[in-house]
């Protein structure tokens, strides 16, 4: 097993103590190189390397990127580098005229999608407030997709039938959590 | 969103953790920002002693000894080399120690898991406890580094004991292992452990 290999199934099994070393060590040839070539300030640079850094992290842990055409720092800087683009046109879309801006209609498809996004913004919120063992046990199953198996081992539970048990006790507790949160909201 | 499906906690999941990993890297540039502060008494966990002209600090919060901890840590590199040869246990421990030099430290310990301790050669309790310890699991880190104490990596698992006190706010045996290193003129870590010493009071 390679280096690289190595790296991305500490990061898919889990392992979250690379993304710090990451964000330390390309940082200051992030910085050097990004304030040169765009009309950015450091502070927004930064945040958009934060960004990038998350992004291609949980890239490789949803197994998204499985293997590298070249090396991390050139990913990374291209990720970079397209949420600085994104900004960039943001941030030009400026209609100076009130007749300029078009006016939204608002269809059945669009209410749809603020309405999922607000109950998407509840159940993150409830599973913020989860607690232990649940809400580890919830990430590791949904978002590592580990195997009842692996998380009975790593949360040191009798077996998988255990760790199936509470996860249905958790998800229980999710929904219920949920459900408080968008009722209070109407 | 009438039922929770598998798709939106995954979601919901990933949006935490980008959130969460935000957070701790804007704590990071706000610490780079700040110059060392020296602790500061608090009211509530005050307990000044002074004795023969050594002055012990305030318990420090939690919180401003995990930024030291933070910023002394640093895994070293693995110097034992086990060859790879037809034996499963020596292979395993090279691979082992390769994720380790790679920063795969969850997948060097697994690899570990794999082998009987009574086979350890000297010095893997040590990258075991510093793979625990770069993975914020204190209790197991604790465990190693006290193993590997017993061997010849005593003085380097000797730092890094203090630092996993540092981290767990054990201050005060923290310190101490951190005196008995400064003490020791031949220790690898003298300066290191004058210089934190310094940073805590």
């Amino acid at each position: 097993m390679d280096g690289t290999e190595a790296v991305f199934e500490s990061i898919r099994s889990g392992d979250e103590s690379l993304i710090g070393r990451w964000y330390d060590q390309y940082r200051s040839a992030f910085l050097s190189w990004s304030k040169k070539s765009f009309p950015l300030d450091r502070e927004q640079l930064i945040d958009i390397y934060q960004d990038a850094v998350i992004i291609l992290y949980q890239n490789i842990a949803e197994g998204k990127i499985t293997e590298l055409s070249s090396s991390i720092k050139t990913y990374l800087f291209g990720i970079a580098k397209h949420l600085i683009y994104k900004e960039l046109r943001r941030r030009n879309r400026n209609p100076t005229r009130l007749d300029e801006i078009p006016e939204i209609q608002v269809e059945a498809p669009f209410l749809a999608q603020v309405e999922r996004q607000h109950e998407r913004e509840q159940l993150r919120e409830a599973l913020q407030k989860l607690g232990s063992p649940c809400k580890q046990m919830i990430e590791y199953f949904y978002y590592y997709e580990f195997s009842l198996e692996a998380i009975a081992k790593r949360m040191r539970y009798k077996n998988a039938d255990t760790v199936k048990a509470q996860k249905h006790r958790c998800l229980k507790k999710l929904e219920q959590l949920f459900k408080e949160r968008t009722e209070s909201y109407g | 969103m009438d039922e929770l499906t598998p798709e939106d906690i995954k979601a919901a999941v990933r949006e935490n953790m980008h959130l969460k990993w935000k957070q701790e890297f804007q704590e990071r540039e706000r610490r780079q920002l700040n110059t060392r502060r020296k602790w500061i008494p608090w009211a509530a966990a005050v307990a000044l002693l002074v004795s023969l002209g050594t002055v012990w600090f305030l318990a420090a919060p939690k919180s401003e000894a995990s930024a030291l901890f933070a910023d002394y840590f640093e895994p070293i590199p693995n110097v034992i080399s086990p060859e790879t040869r037809g034996n499963s246990t020596e292979n395993a421990l090279a691979d082992a120690l390769r994720l380790y030099d790679a920063g795969a430290y969850r997948a060097a310990i697994s690899k570990l898991e794999t082998i009987s301790p009574e086979n350890y050669p000297e010095g893997v309790y040590l990258y075991l406890g510093i793979a625990h310890l770069a993975l914020g699991e204190t209790e197991p880190a604790k465990e190693a580094l006290i193993q590997a104490r017993e061997g010849g990596f005593q003085p380097t698992s000797m730092w890094y004991l203090a630092l996993t006190y540092l981290k767990t706010g054990d201050l005060e045996l923290s310190e101490s292992l951190m005196e008995d290193i400064v003490a020791d003129a031949d220790h690898p870590y003298r300066t290191q452990a004058a210089a934190l010493l310094d940073d805590l009071r």
